[in-house]
C-alpha cells in the first residue's frame, strides 16, 4: 500500500497510515479536512514544559516550539537576532541594556505581551521569595547563567520604561547577556497562565511561539497546533507530535515507515542507512561541543610546554575522528566550535610523531615516560567510545616512547576527581550552553576557574595573558571587538597547548525527504515553524 | 478457603516491605545522586544542597527508608524527583498499558500453546508434533527485543501490515480522551470502533513478541502432562468402553493435564512482566515497564521503589489467584 507520505491524513475517512490499518472501518466518522501533521520521533519525554525549570534538551526542543525568547539565535549559527525583542542597547559601561519589545505580540491565551510580561518572568526567576515561585522550581539554569539568585544574581532589578521598553540593570557587565537572552529557558511565559496554573504551569505551558501546547501523554506524546496568532513566520503545518520512541533502531524504523518524519538519537552506525534511503535526508546539526585531552599542567611533565606540543603532534587526530565519528565529527584546531562566532582557522599542529619525539628530546625524556591517561567509563556526546578513544590515543602516544596507562572511573567520580586534579592527562568535553565563545573559554581555561575541586579548568592552565584578554573580551559589549580578543585568545592556547583540542562532534537528525525549511541550530533548539513538507 | 486467602494477603505484607528494603538499598549503593542528575554539570552547590534537602537525601539511610515506608501505607508512593508527579498517579497512567499487553499475550499464548501441545501429544511422533516442539524451541530462543525488531523490520517496514509501534496511530491517540487510560477501553467509550481497532491491531506485534517464551513452555508442558495423562488406566476405560477419541481427550484427560498448565501460567505472568520491561521499549508503549527503565537511568529513587512495588504486588496476587484455580480445576485441591 503507497504511503500518503506519512502524514496523519486525519479524519480522512479512516484512511490508514501505514498501511496497517486495512481492517479500519471506512467512513467510520465524518470528513474533516485534512491535518497536515509532522511527528518528530525522539528518545525520552519531556521532564516538564516550563522552560525555566528544565535543563533537559527533550523539555527545551518542545517549549522552544510554544515560547519565544527575547533575542533568537539565527539559523545554524550561535549570532543572536531579534525575538521578541527587536534589539537591545547598552549603556556606556555596558551595566544597563536596554531592550525594545515588539508590539502587538499576545500570549496564546489572550494576555498581551509587553514590557510588565518581561519583569514578571524575570522577577520570578531572580527572586527567591516571589510570589509566583513555586515548590520544586529550582530555574537551575538561571543561577547557572545568571551567577544566582537574590543577591547573587547578575541581574539586579528588570524596569518597566514604558509597554515596548523594559531596562535591565545588572551589577556588573557581563558580555554574554544577549546571549543568555536567546537561550530557550529564559523564554518569556505568559504571567496570566503563571498566576492560573501555578505549580502546574509546567503541564499547561503558554507562551507566544509558533505552536499552541493542545495534549501530553507521558512518556507517549505531547501534541502541539499552529498558533494562528503567531507575530512571525505562521507554521506550514496544522499540528506537531512530539513522540517518544526509546529504542534508537526502532525510532529510525519508523522514520523509514513514515509514520514520523524527524528522528533524533540517530545510531552513529546508522547514518549510512539514512544517506542511502531515498525516501530519507540526514541533517547534521553544527557542532556545539569540544572533545579534549586536558593535561594536569601542575604535575611533571605536563608542566613543561615542549611536552604538551610533542603530544598535540604525536596524535593522529585525524585518524581518531574518522574511525570513531565518521561523517559526525571534525577535528577540532582550538577550544571553539567551528560555526561560534570568534572561532578562530589558526594552523593546528601538525601530526608528525618525529618532531614529538625531538620535542621530548628537549624536554629532557628522549625516552618518554610513563604516565596516566584517564577517560571516563561512559559514553558522552563529545565522546561516543571514550575508552576505545583513549586506547587509540595511547597507541599514538606508544609510537613516540610515552607509555600511557588507561584509568577510568564512573561519570559522577570522573568528574570529581578530574575537578579535583587527580589526573595526569583526561578526556574531557563541553557542550555549550549560550553560543558565546566566554562560555567556553573562561570556564574551562581561565586562571579563575582552576580552583581544586569545582574547577572547569581541568587542566589547571593559568595564564595572566589570557586571563587579561577574557576579562577585557567580558567587559566589552561590541561584538567585533570581542571576537578580535578571542581570536588572539585562542592563539596563546594554541601555543601553551594546555590541551589537545580532539573533535567537534556533529549530531545527526533524521528526516522524511519531503521535509523542506529546517535549519538545524549548534545549541540543538529551533522553532519548526519554517518547515514545509513538499510533495 | 476464606482463612487462606487472609493469609495469604497477609503474607503479602512482609514480602512487599522485603522488596522494597532490597530495592531501597541496591539503589543507595550504586554511584550516582539523583541531585547531580538533575541538574547536570550546570549544577552549582547550592542548587545541589537544595534539592537533596527537598528530597530528604541528607536524612540518614534508615530515616529515610522508614519516612518512605510510613508513606506507602497511606498509598502515598511520593514523587517523581525528576518531574515532580505524584507516582501513585503516575503508575495507575502505566498500568493499564501493561495489563493489556500482558493479558493479551497470555490470551495469545494458552491458546496458541495449548493447541500445539495438544496437537502434538494427539499425534506423538507425527510431522505436527516435531513442527510444534520445534516452534516451541525457536519461541524459548528467541530473545523478545530481536524477534520484535524483526517483525518491525519485516511486518511493518517492509510490508507494511502494521504500525511500527505505539499504542495507536497518533491520529487517533490524539482525539480519543482518556479516561482509564486502557485505550481499548477509552476509544470504546468513545464510540470510536476505527480507534479500538487501530489499537488492537497496534497490540498484535508487542503481543506476539511477548508471547512466545510463555507459549512455548505451555505447549511443552501441554504435551508431557496430556501424555503422561493419556497413559492412565481411566483412558485406557474409556477407550475401552467405546468412547470416541475426540470424547476421551476432550472431557478426560485435558481436564487432567491442565493442572501442571495453570502452574506454568501463573509462573509465566512473572516473565511477562518483566518482558514487558523489554517490549514496552522497542514497541514504543508507555507502560509500567518504560517507566521503571526511565527511573532508574534517571536515578530517580522513589519512582523506582514504587514502580517495583507495584510489579511485585501484581506478581504475588497473580500467583495467589492461580493457586485458587486450582481448586476450581481440580476439585480434590482443597485449602484450609
Amino acid at each position: 500500500m503507497a504511503l500518503s507520505l506519512g502524514l496523519a491524513a486525519c479524519g480522512g475517512g479512516g484512511q490508514p497510515q501505514a498501511g496497517g490499518g486495512t481492517s479500519e472501518a471506512p467512513g467510520s466518522e465524518a470528513q474533516a479536512p485534512a491535518q497536515l501533521t509532522v511527528v518528530w520521533g525522539r528518545g525520552a519525554d519531556a521532564v516538564s514544559l516550563d522552560p525555566a525549570n528544565v535543563t533537559d534538551g527533550e523539555s527545551l526542543k518542545t517549549t522552544t516550539q510554544i515560547f519565544d525568547t527575547l533575542l533568537k539565535f539565527q539559523g545554524d549559527t550561535t549570532n543572536v537576532g531579534p525575538g521578541l525583542a527587536t534589539g537591545c542597547e547598552p549603556n556606556q559601561d555596558a551595566t544597563e541594556w536596554t531592550c525594545t519589545l515588539r508590539s502587538g505580540v499576545v500570549f496564546q491565551d489572550g494576555t498581551p505581551f509587553n514590557a510588565q510580561a518581561v519583569k514578571f518572568n524575570f522577577d520570578r526567576w531572580m527572586h527567591s521569595d516571589d510570589p509566583n515561585r513555586h515548590e520544586g522550581e529550582e530555574f537551575a539554569y538561571y543561577a547557572y547563567m545568571f551567577g544566582g539568585f537574590d543577591d547573587k544574581s547578575v541581574i539586579q532589578s528588570v524596569d518597566v520604561l514604558d509597554d515596548t521598553h523594559v531596562k535591565f540593570t545588572l551589577r556588573q557587565p557581563l558580555a554574554p547577556f544577549l546571549q543568555n537572552l536567546a537561550m530557550a529557558p529564559f523564554a518569556i511565559a505568559s504571567p496570566a497562565a503563571i498566576q492560573k496554573y501555578g505549580a502546574d504551569f509546567g503541564k499547561h505551558p503558554v507562551g507566544t511561539g509558533p505552536f499552541t501546547f493542545v495534549s501530553w501523554e507521558k512518556d507517549n506524546q505531547i501534541v502541539l497546533e499552529r498558533n494562528d496568532d503567531y507575530w512571525g513566520t505562521k507554521a506550514a503545518i496544522d499540528q506537531l507530535v512530539y513522540r517518544v520512541i526509546p529504542d534508537n533502531s526502532e525510532r529510525l524504523l519508523e522514520l523509514q515507515s513514515g509514520t514520523i518524519q524527524f528522528a533524533d538519537g540517530i545510531n552513529p552506525s546508522d547514518v549510512p542507512v539514512i544517506q542511502g534511503d531515498p525516501n530519507l535526508q540526514l541533517f547534521l546539526r553544527p557542532a556545539n561541543d569540544i572533545g579534549y585531552l586536558a593535561f594536569n599542567t601542575e604535575k611533571k611533565p605536563f608542566d613543561d610546554v615542549r611536552v604538551r606540543q610533542a603530544i598535540n603532534m604525536a596524535i593522529d587526530k585525524a585518524a581518531i575522528v574518522k574511525t570513531f565519528y565518521g561523517d559526525l565529527g571534525q577535528v577540532a584546531n582550538t577550544p571553539l566550535p567551528p560555526k561560534m562566532w570568534g572561532h578562530s582557522d589558526l594552523q593546528d599542529y601538525p601530526y608528525d610523531p618525529e618532531q614529538a619525539k625531538q620535542l621530548l628530546a628537549q624536554a629532557g625524556y628522549p625516552n618518554g615516560f610513563q604516565t596516566e591517561l584517564w577517560a571516563m567509563s561512559n559514553p558522552r556526546p563529545y565522546f561516543p567510545q571514550p575508552e576505545k578513544i583513549a586506547e587509540a590515543i595511547a597507541n599514538d602516544l606508544a609510537k613516540v616512547g610515552i607509555d600511557a596507562k588507561i584509568v577510568t572511573f564512573d561519570w559522577d567520580t570522573y568528574l570529581q576527581k578530574t575537578e579535583n586534579g587527580e589526573h595526569t592527562m583526561a578526556l574531557l568535553g563541553w557542550i555549550g550552553d549560550n553560543g558565546d565563545p566566554d562560555n567556553f573559554l573562561y570556564v574551562l581555561l581561565d586562571k579563575d576557574n582552576a580552583v581544586k575541586g569545582s574547577a572547569g579548568n581541568i587542566a589547571f592552565y593559568k595564564s595572566d595573558e589570557l586571563h587579561d584578554l577574557l576579562i577585557r573580551a567580558q567587559r566589552t559589549p561590541d561584538q567585533a571587538t570581542r571576537t578580535q580578543l578571542y581570536m588572539q585568545a585562542q592563539e596563546i592556547i594554541h601555543r601553551d597547548a594546555p590541551w589537545v583540542p580532539l573533535v567537534y562532534s556533529e549530531d545527526p537528525v533524521g528526516a522524511s525527504a519531503k521535509i523542506h525549511g529546517y535549519v538545524a541550530n549548534p545549541v540543538g533548539l529551533e522553532q519548526l515553524n519554517e518547515v514545509t513538507v513538499g510533495p | 478457603m476464606a482463612r487462606y486467602v487472609v493469609r495469604r494477603l497477609l503474607l503479602l505484607v512482609p514480602t512487599l516491605v522485603g522488596i522494597v528494603l532490597v530495592v531501597f538499598v541496591a539503589l543507595h549503593l550504586v554511584p550516582g545522586d539523583p541531585a547531580t542528575t538533575l541538574l547536570g554539570q550546570h549544577a552549582t552547590p547550592e542548587a545541589v544542597a537544595a534539592i537533596r534537602e527537598r528530597l530528604g537525601l541528607d536524612e540518614p539511610l534508615p530515616v529515610q527508608f522508614l519516612d518512605y515506608l510510613a508513606a506507602v501505607v497511606r498509598l502515598d508512593l511520593g514523587r517523581s524527583v525528576i518531574t515532580q508527579d505524584p507516582i501513585t498517579s503516575d503508575l495507575a497512567q502505566r498500568l493499564p498499558v501493561t495489563v493489556t499487553l500482558t493479558l493479551f499475550s497470555m490470551a495469545i499464548a494458552v491458546v496458541v500453546g495449548v493447541a500445539l501441545g495438544l496437537a502434538a501429544a494427539v499425534r506423538r511422533s507425527s510431522w505436527i508434533d516435531y513442527l510444534s516442539m520445534t516452534v516451541a524451541l525457536l519461541g524459548v530462543s528467541m530473545p523478545v527485543f530481536w524477534l520484535g525488531l524483526l517483525m518491525i523490520l519485516y511486518l511493518a517496514v517492509d510490508l507494511g501490515w502494521f504500525e511500527p509501534s505505539g499504542l495507536a496511530s497518533v491520529q487517533y491517540l490524539t482525539r480519543v480522551p482518556a479516561r482509564t487510560h486502557f485505550f481499548l477501553v477509552d476509544s470504546l467509550l468513545a464510540g470510536d470502533l476505527a480507534a479500538f481497532q487501530n489499537g488492537l491491531w497496534h497490540l498484535v506485534m508487542p503481543g506476539v513478541a511477548l508471547a512466545t517464551i510463555p507459549l512455548a513452555l505451555i505447549a511443552r508442558i501441554t504435551r508431557s502432562s496430556l501424555l503422561e495423562v493419556l497413559q492412565n488406566d481411566y483412558v485406557r476405560t474409556a477407550y475401552a468402553k467405546g468412547l470416541p477419541g475426540r470424547a476421551v481427550v476432550w472431557r478426560h484427560a485435558l481436564k487432567n493435564a491442565l493442572l501442571p498448565v495453570l502452574t506454568v501460567v501463573g509462573l509465566q505472568f512473572g516473565s511477562l512482566l518483566s518482558g514487558a520491561v523489554i517490549t514496552e521499549s522497542v514497541f514504543a508503549l508507555p507502560g509500567l515497564g518504560r517507566y521503571i527503565v526511565s527511573a532508574i537511568f534517571n536515578r530517580d529513587y522513589p519512582a523506582v521503589q514504587g514502580a517495583v512495588l507495584v510489579f511485585a504486588g501484581l506478581f504475588v496476587l497473580l500467583n495467589l489467584l492461580v493457586d485458587l484455580l486450582y481448586s476450581a480445576v481440580d476439585p480434590r485441591i482443597r485449602y484450609d
